[in-house]
């Protein structure tokens, strides 16, 4: 997933950002958001939790449920 | 009779030599290990020297005062420094054996190197990306002259191809071609210096640059507020492990 979520980031650069997170180095936040299972998708839009989905996506549904989480 | 006596004489000396020969054995095998050298032997030493001792065979259960660290290696035993400057009494305990050794410790430098300051500080997180590509030069300033290596690289630990080297009393990384900074991104600068009486220090300098960041970019719990949360534009975090 990690090259598809690459070239999202750079297809939609104009909507919404990507960021990645080493759960391993950092406990704190995936806690809080009570991610248990990798990989996991976290929406964030103006500071609040969007949408939360996890396991490999296809790439023209992970950009669906991503735009419509942000609309 | 003359047969008997000598006959009798060559068995009682031949049992006398299996007597004999199986006492040594048993007595070299509880001799305790045996002082031989030390190095130096008296007079004066570093503050930041060693001691070596060498012995005639693996000593058990070796042990200094003061709680100096010993580490032995067969027949050699060294005791590492630092020593504290002045009068040093320093005795040496081991399976049935036990030595003083005397030295006067001189005053020398014990301290590691310090990072005293430079262009950026640790946990700085608006390091202006741009300013830094157009120097082309990050500094770190020690509290004394140093030797040693310095590097930078991404979050991830990613090298990047900025030129490290140490000279003086700074730490310097230079840009090389095509690695600029990004802007809202991760970095750290990583390196190991020795001074002149070899007190050697690791350090790490991390470091966040100012602005939005390139996606898709590494986000910590440290850079997540201000990176995710307050960030204009929407963000997907991906959760995962080691990119």
């Amino acid at each position: 997933m990690e090259p598809v979520v690459s070239k999202i980031a750079k297809e939609y650069r104009d909507k919404f950002s990507v960021a990645k997170m080493d759960i391993d180095k950092n406990p704190k936040t995936h806690h809080q958001y009570g991610v248990d299972a990798i990989p996991a998708y976290l929406v964030f839009k103006e500071g609040r939790l969007a949408l939360h989905f996890r396991g490999v996506t296809a790439e023209a549904d992970f950009v669906k449920k991503v735009l419509g989480a942000i609309r | 009779m003359k047969l008997f006596f000598r006959t009798l004489i060559l068995i009682t000396a031949a049992l006398f030599t299996v007597y004999m020969v199986g006492c040594g054995s048993d007595e070299d095998a509880d001799t305790a290990a045996l002082f031989m050298n030390a190095t130096p032997a008296d007079g004066e030493i570093e503050a930041n020297g060693s001691i070596t001792v060498t012995f005639d065979k693996t000593p058990a259960n070796v042990k200094a005062s003061a709680g100096k660290k010993v580490t032995v290696s067969g027949q050699i035993v060294t005791i590492e420094g630092p020593f504290t400057p002045g009068e040093l009494e320093l005795t040496l305990t081991w399976e049935n054996g036990e030595q003083t050794l005397k030295y006067t410790v001189l005053d020398g430098d014990i301290d590691r190197p310090k990072v005293i300051g430079g262009t950026i500080r640790n946990g700085d997180d608006a390091v202006e990306s741009k300013q830094i590509n157009a120097d082309g030069r990050i500094e770190i300033e020690f509290d004394e002259d140093v030797t040693g290596q310095v590097a930078l690289q991404t979050a991830a630990g990613e090298p990047l191809r900025w030129f490290g080297k140490v000279e003086g009393n700074k730490a310097i990384l230079e840009f090389i071609d095509s690695e600029e900074l990004d802007t809202g991104t991760n970095y750290v600068i990583k390196g190991r210096v020795t001074d002149a009486d070899g007190n050697a220090a690791s350090f790490t300098i991390n470091f966040l640059t100012a602005g939005p960041p390139r996606s898709p970019f590494i986000v910590t719990d440290t850079s997540f507020n201000r990176l995710v949360l307050r960030s204009e534009l929407p963000v997907v975090v991906e959760f995962g492990a080691v990119w």
